[in-house]
């Protein structure tokens, strides 16, 4: 639908456009992290994009990344509709084309389990510490673990 | 806590993650100012999880950004017709507040709003309506005893010039 149907201002429709053209496809990928119906992917999709060009205005003045803020707006929108109660999918992670970047391969069971549930669902690290019986400094060193080894996967 | 030992705790992941807690949040904001390599940690931490995300990116249907596109619009269009309809409150409170400023005064035909400081007007006019009034009294009194000397002068006068 034409812009000027629509009456949106050119400088916020070009805006939405750059942040769709850079975030959209993150944001599908980590929706269909939690939501694995994809059609539900997209109505979610539309949403949490929705909500967060409404409330943020697209100037964001966080010390923290766009993209860091907007999954965990993701994630609040997500949990509102109790789908971060759900287990997240791991085979979302294997959908890499090159093999060496299979992410299962590297990481052990409980730094898979405590990365999605960090990642996707966006557990407290007591949370987890209660649910696994183990010490929270315990589950932070997962953590990082897990994740120093899939940046070394994508050669960070 | 040396940097070293902060560095390797896990606490950026968890800040970068959005899952710390108030004090974890502080406690990395404060180092991220006084020790630059916690700064750059952490933009790298940050840029890393972006491209881990751009790595899991699935490419959305078409059609979706100009759903998204009207979405935002009908809202802002619901929300300007929201703020439109809220402005007539505005204004009776605005009259609310005007009414406490002036008396009603209440005539034969209809009401009428005056404001309070016409009172004092109203009570020096009225007395300076009663000396007014008062000095005309006492001027017409003046002048019709000034009349009445004045015919009886005139009486005199006519009563000696016969005389001479």
């Amino acid at each position: 639908m034409s812009d000027v149907i629509l009456n949106i201002p050119k400088a916020a429709s070009t805006d939405l456009r750059q942040f769709y053209d850079k975030y959209a496809g993150m944001l599908l990928g980590f929706i269909q992290g939690i939501v694995q119906d994809s059609k539900k992917s997209e109505e979610q999709l539309i949403k949490i994009i929705t909500s967060f060009v409404l409330e943020t205005k697209l100037n964001s003045d966080s010390n923290i990344s766009t993209w860091i803020h907007l999954r965990r707006h993701a994630q609040q929108v997500l949990a509102q509709q109790n789908f971060s109660d759900r287990p997240a999918s791991i085979g979302n992670l294997d959908q890499t084309s090159n093999p060496a970047e299979n992410i299962n391969n590297v990481l052990t069971a409980q730094e898979q389990m405590i990365f999605h549930a960090v990642y996707y669902q966006g557990r407290a690290i007591a949370c987890i510490a209660e649910s696994i019986q183990e010490d929270e400094n315990s589950v932070r060193i997962q953590l990082k673990s897990a994740m120093d080894k899939m940046r070394r996967l994508r050669g960070n | 806590m040396e940097i070293k030992e902060f560095l390797e705790s896990g606490l950026m992941e968890t800040y970068v993650m959005g899952i710390a807690t108030e004090q974890e949040i502080d406690q990395v904001l404060l180092l991220k100012q006084r020790y630059p390599e916690v700064e750059q940690e952490l933009m790298k931490l940050e840029y890393d999880m972006e491209v881990l995300a751009l790595s899991l990116a699935v490419p959305p249907p078409p059609g979706i950004l100009s759903r998204i596109e009207h979405e935002v619009h009908e809202i802002q269009l619901r929300e300007q017709k929201v703020e439109k309809f809220t402005e007539p409150e505005h204004t009776t409170n605005h009259e609310e507040a005007k009414k406490d400023k002036y008396i009603e005064v209440e005539s034969a035909s209809s009401h009428m709003r005056i404001h309070k400081a016409w009172r004092l007007v109203f009570a020096a006019v009225f007395i300076l309506g009663k000396i007014f009034l008062g000095f005309a009294i006492y001027f017409y009194l003046a002048n019709k005893q000034a009349q009445e000397q004045i015919i009886e002068l005139k009486t005199e006068i006519k009563q000696i010039a016969p005389i001479r």
